[in-house]
């Protein structure tokens, strides 16, 4: 997912020649070097077994002997180095390598979100590193980093992964909200509503991000003063992702509506990022957190955020931009089989989740007692991921279907605003032949409709 | 005082109550727009062009602000209540998290695996771990607190009603994470001080089992007051008899399950850190039996 | 006409260092951020195991490996990376061997920072493209100045 802006932006922003890419070469082999190394722990003796979040000192040697961590920690370590670079490969080329009249006022907003990406890329992945270096020497070398019998802390490495796992959640669901923001106006045959609006409020997002990284750990102990400083910032951090919510709302109020497939997913978005919106903020009140964190209520969360948002965002760009990278476009019927299978199925997944977490199913365990009650409801949810799986294979069987026979798209089938659709589908090496003039947020549009062009 | 699971609930009620409002109003906007603008129903012309509303952006920025302070101060509130503030502890527990059991300790009587309180009563428990993070969570009685190694939180706890109170490990710990459970008893005071005394008293000798038990490398990790054994890697088993479980729950306590646990805690529990003792077969009944005795 | 914009603002690899080297101060700044949380916990410190003489004197060849970058326009041919390579690997290893020699008993918290600041002027100094080396350099300098007040100076007392 992650490499998937390296290609969009290249059309977004058009320049002839991509001058860094070297640099995208170094971020897309060392990303995959460290999942090929992390995934390589299965052969190797034995999966990472502490959890992806590695708490120590249950990932510490005493705990966990086997090699399993220590490919945890290079993985990841290496993973993120390439993440790093392609983070500072995006930044740059979204700074310095725009077209004439491609003012940063008027990049598209999934271009926006790209840089605020990288910018959190760039801000938490650094303490993830310095984490797993002090987890490798305690591991390695002898080290105490979180060994409290030799003068260390457990906490610290709470502190530096949630510095990291915060902002990361934001990291992987800002390019979704680029993606519907690019797909909503499209489709709604109107501008985006307030765009200054919605790039503000992700700057205010990345800048916020950095600073609620504890209410993850509201039941650590912390204390009653820093709980209610990381409630308050972690609630604040709700305004700015409203505000997005209002703004997709508003681009729709007086359009014309094509439900199309790509619409689907991104109006399918916003329904379900609310409900993950929602219970975020319910998590951020520190008496609730402390009744359901750790419970299945947070699993239902962060899937209502991670799946109906990011997914589902994810699905919309695949469906909007398949016809650019391959010339044919996505079928639209097994497309809407698609949609609902995953809306329906996501929501039996999750929902019953949140009444599990809230009557004491704690999370990541195998096994439960019968008289617990729990049953009905995991069987629901059981369903639900049945109904997923069959949704994510809709989803494989139209993409080689419509590769193979799908309808031809040509260059731009959507009628669409942006530069990206100007060029052939798939795009020429060099992406456009000759540097096309921007005279505002949505060149391409002014360009077929001059009589309807933006007032900027 | 109310207890903190009230506090709790009360404070969901509301936010779940604010929630739900802004849920019907935002999903309500989404459907009315889709019904509204569909292509279908569109009459003649180009839709609207309109980009932005300075005043409606700083409206919809600024009303969020004013419910989310609200929240906050709700938060303040039930924060301080459910600490207990102002109200001191009538007694204050130990309560140690193992991979994967629970000890505590009443003023240095120690049992495992169940926690018994007077009711009406506030009691504090000192949490800490004597290896990784375990979090003591028990949804009936209110919020969980981690248990670190090399700190000691405090959780304050409080049951209005007699009864029992099942919960369990909240922090991923290992392999038998699922099967680290807690049973609360909260009695009256009688009963409970009843039930505190019995504790504090050393086991019985002069069974077999006994014997047998001795004789063996149980002692290495488990402590019987009143004999020789004396280790702390394990439960504490002066009165393993008394108690509804084996096992942090895998088990109800009775002779046959006990041996059958004995024989092989792998089946039980898998990858505990209790080995199957390898023990005849009489010597397996006497050793169930005896542990079953200690009440 | 505008005003001439600054080089960051223009050239793109120095922006991109730029920003690379910002990031990495997080990284730096996480892990002294840990030594001084811990200080308190009975590290190794100046006044009882840590060489504060022969760091510093080491300390001192390092800036002055990175003052031969200032002035003049490093020409990066194949000989010149040789070289840098040369200093660098002389200056770690110089100062990993103090640090190993200093704290035999225990490779307790305070040498890993050898080992992570030293391993950066490694693999990072190192594939730093052209020119721009010098500016990576001159901030390992900064880190050190840093981990050098930090661990030694800071505990002398
Ligand atoms: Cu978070
Ligand atoms: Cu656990």
């Amino acid at each position: 997912m992650r490499s998937w802006p390296h290609r969009k932006n290249a059309f977004s922003i058009p320049k002839p020649s991509i001058r860094l890419s070297p640099c995208t070469a170094l971020s897309f082999w060392l990303s995959l070097a460290g999942g090929i190394v992390l995934y390589f722990s299965f052969l190797a003796g034995g999966a990472p077994d502490t959890g992806w979040f590695s708490y120590a000192p249950l990932a510490e040697r005493a705990f966990a002997p086997g090699t399993g961590v220590d490919y945890y920690i290079v993985g990841l370590a290496v993973n993120g180095a390439g993440t790093i670079i392609g983070a500072i490969n995006l930044a740059v080329t979204i700074l310095l390598m725009r077209c004439p009249g491609m003012a940063i006022s008027r990049v598209p907003l999934f271009v926006w979100m790209t840089l605020i990406t990288s910018i959190l890329i760039l801000g938490a992945y650094p303490a993830l590193t310095a984490a797993l270096v002090m987890l490798l020497v305690d591991r390695g070398l002898g080290g105490h980093f979180f060994d409290p019998a030799g003068g260390g802390q457990a906490v610290l490495w709470q502190h530096l992964f949630w510095f990291f796992g915060h902002p990361e959640v934001y990291i992987m669901i800002l390019p979704a909200m680029g993606m519907i923001s690019e797909v909503i106006p499209v489709f709604s045959r109107k501008p985006i509503f307030g765009y200054a609006f919605v790039a503000g409020s992700s700057v205010a997002i990345a800048f916020l991000s950095f600073g609620v990284w504890a209410h993850h750990m509201f039941a650590v102990g912390l204390g009653d003063t820093e709980n209610a400083i990381f409630s308050a910032t972690s609630m604040l951090i709700a305004i700015p992702t409203g505000v997005k919510i209002f703004n997709w709302i508003a681009t729709m109020i007086g359009g014309r509506l094509r439900m199309t497939t790509a619409m689907l997913f991104a109006v399918g978005f916003i329904a379900m990022f609310v409900i993950g919106g929602l219970s975020g903020v319910s998590l951020a009140v520190v008496p609730i957190d402390l009744a359901v964190t750790d419970s299945y209520y947070v699993v239902a969360h962060l899937h209502y955020v991670l799946f109906g948002g990011t997914m589902l965002g994810i699905f919309a760009g695949a469906y909007y931009w398949f016809p650019k990278m391959t010339g044919r476009l996505l079928g639209e019927v097994l497309g809407r089989w698609h949609f609902w299978t995953a809306f329906v199925g996501l929501n039996l997944t999750f929902l019953p989740q949140h009444w599990l977490g809230a009557v004491g199913m704690p999370r990541r365990v195998f096994t439960y007692a019968a008289d617990t009650g729990w049953g009905p409801l995991n069987l629901i949810s059981t369903i639900g991921a049945a109904i997923l799986a069959i949704a994510i294979a809709i989803f494989f069987v139209n993409v080689v279907r419509s590769l193979r026979s799908g309808e031809i798209a040509g260059d731009d089938p959507w009628d669409a605003f942006t530069l990206e659709w100007s060029t052939t589908s798939p795009p020429l090496p060099e992406n456009f032949a000759t540097i096309p003039a921007v005279t505002g947020r949505r060149p391409l549009w002014d360009r077929k409709h001059p009589e309807l062009r933006d007032a900027r | 005082m109310r207890p903190p699971a009230d506090a709790i609930a009360t404070l969901s009620l509301i936010v779940g109550a604010i929630a739900l409002l802004i849920f019907i109003g935002v999903e309500g906007a989404l459907v009315y727009a889709i019904w509204r603008y569909r292509a279908a129903r569109h009459v003649a012309g180009e839709p609207a062009t309109f980009e932005r509303n300075r005043r409606l952006e700083i409206a919809w920025t600024a009303a969020p602000a004013v419910i989310l302070a609200v929240v906050f101060v709700l938060t303040l509130g039930t924060m301080a209540e459910i600490n207990g503030a102002g109200v001191a502890p009538a007694m204050r527990i130990a309560a140690t998290g193992h991979q994967w059991w629970w000890e505590f300790s009443y003023a240095g009587v120690a049992t495992a695996n169940e926690l018994h309180i007077p009711v009406d009563t506030p009691v504090d428990l000192e949490l800490t771990s004597a290896d990784v993070i375990h979090s003591f969570w028990v949804p009936e009685l209110g919020p969980k607190m981690d248990m670190l190694p090399g700190v000691t939180n405090r959780l304050r706890l409080f049951a209005r009603r007699a009864g029992s109170y099942d919960g369990q490990c909240a922090e991923f710990c290992g392999i038998e994470h699922a099967w680290m459970r807690i049973r609360v008893v909260a009695q009256s005071r009688a009963e409970f001080d009843t039930w505190l005394s019995a504790q504090a008293a050393p086991a019985p000798h002069g069974s077999e089992g006994e014997r047998v038990f001795l004789a063996n490398i149980c002692v290495n990790c488990h402590a019987v007051r009143g004999t020789s054994a004396a280790g702390t890697a394990g439960p504490d088993l002066t009165h393993v008899g008394a108690r509804t479980m084996i096992g942090a729950g895998v088990l109800p306590n009775d002779v046959a399950r006990m041996r059958a646990w004995l024989a092989d805690p792998e089946r039980y529990k898998p990858g505990t850190l209790m080995p199957s003792v390898p023990l005849s077969d009489a010597d397996l009944d006497a050793v169930a039996a005896y542990l079953v005795s200690l009440r | 006409m505008i005003a001439a914009r600054p080089a960051v603002a223009t050239n793109r690899t120095l922006l991109g260092v730029v920003i690379f080297i910002a990031s990495e101060s997080i990284f730096f700044l996480a892990i002294v951020l840990a030594y001084i949380a811990y200080r308190e916990a009975g590290l190794a410190t100046a006044k009882a195991t840590l060489d504060l003489g022969r760091t510093a004197i080491f300390s001192l060849a390092l800036f002055g490996s990175s003052a031969t970058m200032i002035g003049g326009r490093l020409r990066m041919t194949t000989a010149m990376l040789f070289a840098v390579g040369f200093i660098a690997m002389f200056v770690i290893g110089g100062l990993s061997g103090v640090s190993l020699a200093v704290v035999p008993i225990d490779l307790a918290v305070t040498d890993s920072y050898y080992v992570v600041a030293h391993l950066h002027y490694v693999l990072f100094g190192g594939t730093m493209l052209g020119i721009f080396v010098g500016m990576y350099w001159h901030f390992v300098d900064a880190v050190w100045v840093v981990v050098f007040s930090v661990v030694y100076l800071g505990t002398l007392l």
